[in-house]
């Protein structure tokens, strides 16, 4: 069997070949207040994709997903009932959020948060 | 079921209008706070969005609390961007100003972005596009909206 063995100019080709990744202001606020919510959803995923919940709405707060709705809005109003005007963690259930998620952590290195 | 009909313009143009979300006006109210007057700007119909995205600006003038970060693949924007999102009310306008003509979105999650340089306040990405049929009719130079 072969393998290949990496070098400097095939390391080069796979970094072009990464796609790019922005984190925009906004982005970065949300990564410090939801550091834990990112890592509870990220730590949950397999489980619910395996659960069949692809596509569907989780409301995330600290350690806990509080629940799980069909519809975005459904979330958000869950959301805000509970927790008024505070930042509320929803998040679509999306099987691309493994290798995405992964991505931004090679982007931050050291400094990212989860 | 209204249909919205526009020229295209650069691109298949809407006024929208765009305020704090149902639930978070009423947790306003509740905290006897007022709630900002919605802003009406112009958007970009865009099925390259996989969200639908708001200029900072307008998130910034409207005072919204976030409810979420999220990666989305931005052609338009260069790859993967991880933003914040926020819950807005979102009303597409029909040109005849009838409100039974409107789509209106009352609870909605936007990704807050830089989209000035593109040239626009905001896209209308195929979350919602999802609700539509949208017709755009590069020869005709026009495109049709049904909802």
């Amino acid at each position: 069997m072969e393998t290949k063995t990496p070098t400097p100019a095939n390391l080069d080709v796979a970094a072009a070949d990464a796609p790019t990744v922005q984190i925009t202001p906004s982005g970065r606020e949300a990564l410090k207040i939801f550091e834990k919510e990112i890592a509870t959803y990220l730590r949950e995923l397999p489980a619910l994709l395996a659960q069949g919940q692809a596509g569907r709405h989780a409301l995330v707060k600290g350690d806990a997903i509080l629940g799980i709705w069909d519809a975005q809005a459904d979330a958000l109003e869950a959301g805000r009932e509970r927790f008024g005007l505070e930042p509320i963690f929803v998040k679509a259930i999306d099987a691309r959020d493994t290798e995405r998620f992964a991505l931004l952590k090679r982007h931050l290195g050291d400094a990212c948060p989860y | 079921m209204p249909v919205l009909k526009g020229p295209l313009q650069n691109g298949a143009i809407v006024e929208i209008s765009l305020g704090w979300s149902a639930a978070g006006a009423r947790d306003l109210r509740t905290a006897l706070r007022p709630v900002p007057p919605s802003l009406q700007v112009s958007a970009l119909l865009d099925t390259g969005a996989e969200i639908t995205c708001v200029d900072a600006s307008l998130i910034r003038q409207l005072g919204l609390p976030l409810s979420g970060m999220a990666p989305a693949n931005m052609p338009a924007h260069g790859g993967v961007t991880f933003a914040g999102l926020h819950d807005v009310s979102l009303t597409i306008l029909h040109p005849s100003r009838k409100a039974r003509n409107h789509l209106t979105l009352p609870d909605l999650s936007v990704l807050e972005l830089s989209l000035a340089a593109l040239g626009y306040r905001a896209l209308i990405g195929r979350d919602t596009l999802a609700r539509c049929r949208f017709l755009y009719d590069g020869p005709g130079n026009g495109f049709r909206l049904t909802y």
